[in-house]
């Protein structure tokens, strides 16, 4: 069997064991450690899967990872998710749908603090979606935009598949951040604007909240200054070269521990529940990642990368019509796979192509997130909406999917722009 | 299977705890150099000494993770499959997941033994870095263990997630 043939095989036994309920992860390592031995031998196998584990165990920059991850879960257990909501809905809430716009902006908010979308999604929902109920709003357009809303936890940093890309691709995890801050506050005005439109069409879908005097408008900013501002001093310090990404995930978590215990939210149990949330979440990603570049290793030798580099630049298909089924075989794989598994599955197949063909490093791992997240919440395996389905259980699974639709729509359009105009994505790194 | 699972489980909690001072630790550490940086004290080694921290937060908390049932898996289709069915498939892609990480420990193992006698250190601060590569090896040999178990569970139909749900409320 030539390697490409064995790496082919490879994959449909990685798929197999993957559909049969293997974790992705071991899934990845074992395909990835059994081709390489078949393909080179099994003391090379052993000797890469020894080496590939040791580095990234003691690989600097994925200290990120437990540090951002550790920083969300005690901002989560200090409750910010309800003020940050409370400040958005006594700003917005007035407006038509202005409830469902708060609940975008406090999942924004939220997600510039939270490593992961679905951590987004699940405190909105606890939070937003009773209160939207509460004023009768219509059951798809709030779930819809709970769901939609979690999505944007990956686009704005800290962000956990930003950092996984990094990884994988050894591309600056702070020119990823970056990138990601504008096409963020772009996405969410954009499911802002999709929320207007529906209201537009269907006032009854999201009725006016209750207005708030000027006084209270300012007080619930208060309750959120803190968290915005270590936001500014993460990012910020990132982005004007004062700390690695590392060395800001260390700053946000001994901030959010500052910020939670000022606020005398930070009981033993809730700390414990944080840093134990904390190993849970590095034990699940690294589970995927020991396995991914085993994996990758092996999808190196079978040269299957070189081929559609190849394949591809000398059929003279204009690159970007390539960009193109690419992002569509994303949307595609999205309807079974989980964001992460998606993301570490194909992009050693896909960003040598990627980058062979003129595309920026920073632009294409943008757009890859965006298509992962986009596979949130579409049906059959969109997370976000079962996540939302596990705290929401009366709410058929069937009328969240369908109160998402007009937020697919508008991921598709925001992804175009940034398709339209890369600058949206690379000006923020390039400063 | 009682006794194994209390040994288990307090063993997988204890290289939990291991773990997560660890991740403390990188936090205090990190944060102390970056405030010394900036009055223009700076601490050589530091950045060593954060990677070797990495190495437990990151090998227990696999372990860890796995005792939660939290590892990502696909369930779309086994969730199809009656529970006489769905067991021993479970079982059976626990048991040969474990096959990966059981690979991972011998070859970890393999370099310690190697590298220990070649007396490795890491840089700058000169701290032999033998303890902990055994130290992974160790974590990764608790994580296949626990991975067999459940996949035990799974064979005798007992749901491996229902001891993770449990677990939320003894941390």
């Amino acid at each position: 069997m030539t390697p490409v043939l064995v790496g082919f095989v490879g994959l449909g036994v990685m798929f197999a064991l993957i559909v049969l309920g293997m974790p992705i992860g071991f899934a990845m390592g074992l395909v990835g450690f059994l081709g390489f031995w078949a393909l080179v031998s099994f003391n090379a196998a052993v000797v890469k899967v020894g080496v590939v584990t040791f580095d990234l165990s003691t690989n600097y920059a994925i200290g990120t990872i437990p540090l951002f991850l550790f920083m969300a879960h005690v901002l989560f257990a200090s409750g910010i998710g309800r003020d940050l909501y409370d400040f958005a809905a006594r700003w917005l809430g007035r407006q038509r749908g202005g409830l469902a716009m708060a609940t975008i902006g406090a999942s924004s908010g939220f997600a510039a603090v939270s490593a992961s979308s679905l951590a987004t999604t699940a405190t909105m929902g606890l939070v937003a979606l009773p209160e939207m109920r509460k004023h009768n709003y219509d059951v798809s357009l709030a779930s819809g935009s709970v769901a939609a809303g979690g999505t944007i936890g990956s686009l704005i940093p800290p962000s956990g598949m930003f950092i996984i890309y990094g990884i994988l691709t050894e591309t600056s995890i702070g020119a990823m951040f970056a990138a990601g801050i504008v096409p963020g506050i772009l996405l969410a005005l954009f499911y802002m604007v999709t929320i207007a439109i529906v209201c537009r069409l269907n006032p009854a879908a999201g009725p006016r909240g209750p207005a708030y005097p000027l006084r209270e408008k300012l007080a619930s900013l208060g309750k959120t200054g803190e968290v915005i501002l270590l936001f500014a001093l993460v990012m910020g310090g990132i982005l004007l070269g004062w700390f690695t990404p590392t060395e800001a995930g260390a700053v946000g978590a001994f901030g959010a521990v500052v910020i939670a215990t000022a606020r005398r939210r930070l009981t033993w149990a809730a700390a414990r529940h944080a840093i134990y949330a904390t190993l849970r979440t590095t034990g699940m990603i690294f589970g995927i990642l020991f396995g991914a570049f085993m994996f990758n290793s092996f999808v190196t030798v079978t040269t299957i990368p070189l081929n559609i580099v190849g394949f591809v630049t000398e059929s003279g298909f204009p690159p970007f019509a390539v960009l193109l089924l690419i992002l569509a075989v994303y949307f595609v794989l999205g309807m079974v796979l989980d964001a992460s598994a998606m993301m570490t599955l194909t992009v050693p197949l896909f960003f040598p192509l990627v980058t062979q063909l003129g595309f920026d490093a920073v632009l294409f791992g943008v757009l890859v997130v965006r298509m992962t997240e986009i596979a949130l919440i579409t049906p059959p395996v969109g997370m976000n909406v079962y996540v939302l389905s596990g705290i929401a259980r009366d709410i058929p699974l069937n009328k969240i999917f369908r109160g998402t639709l007009p937020f697919v729509i508008a991921d598709f359009c925001h992804v175009a722009l940034l398709l339209a105009f890369p600058i949206l994505v690379l000006w923020l790194p390039g400063l | 299977m009682k006794a194994i699972e209390t040994v288990l489980r307090s063993v997988t909690l204890f290289g939990g705890l291991i773990g997560v001072l660890c991740i403390v630790g990188l936090m205090v550490l990190t944060v102390v150099t970056v405030v010394f940086r900036f009055m223009g004290i700076a601490f050589p080694g530091t950045y060593v000494l954060a990677e070797l921290l990495l190495i437990p937060s990151v090998s227990f908390s696999l372990a860890y993770a796995a005792w939660r049932g939290a590892h990502t898996r696909v369930e779309l289709f086994i969730e199809r499959l009656g529970p006489r069915l769905a067991g021993p498939i479970d079982a059976a892609m626990m048991a040969l997941g474990t096959v990966f990480w059981f690979f991972v420990a011998f070859a970890g193992a393999r370099e310690a033994i190697q590298r220990g006698a070649e007396g490795e250190m890491t840089m700058l601060l000169d701290i032999p870095v033998w303890p902990f590569r055994w130290l992974m090896v160790a974590a990764i040999a608790l994580f296949c263990l626990v991975l067999l178990f459940q996949a035990v569970r799974a064979l005798r139909g007992l749901p491996v997630a229902a001891q993770a749900e449990r677990e939320d409320f003894s941390e």
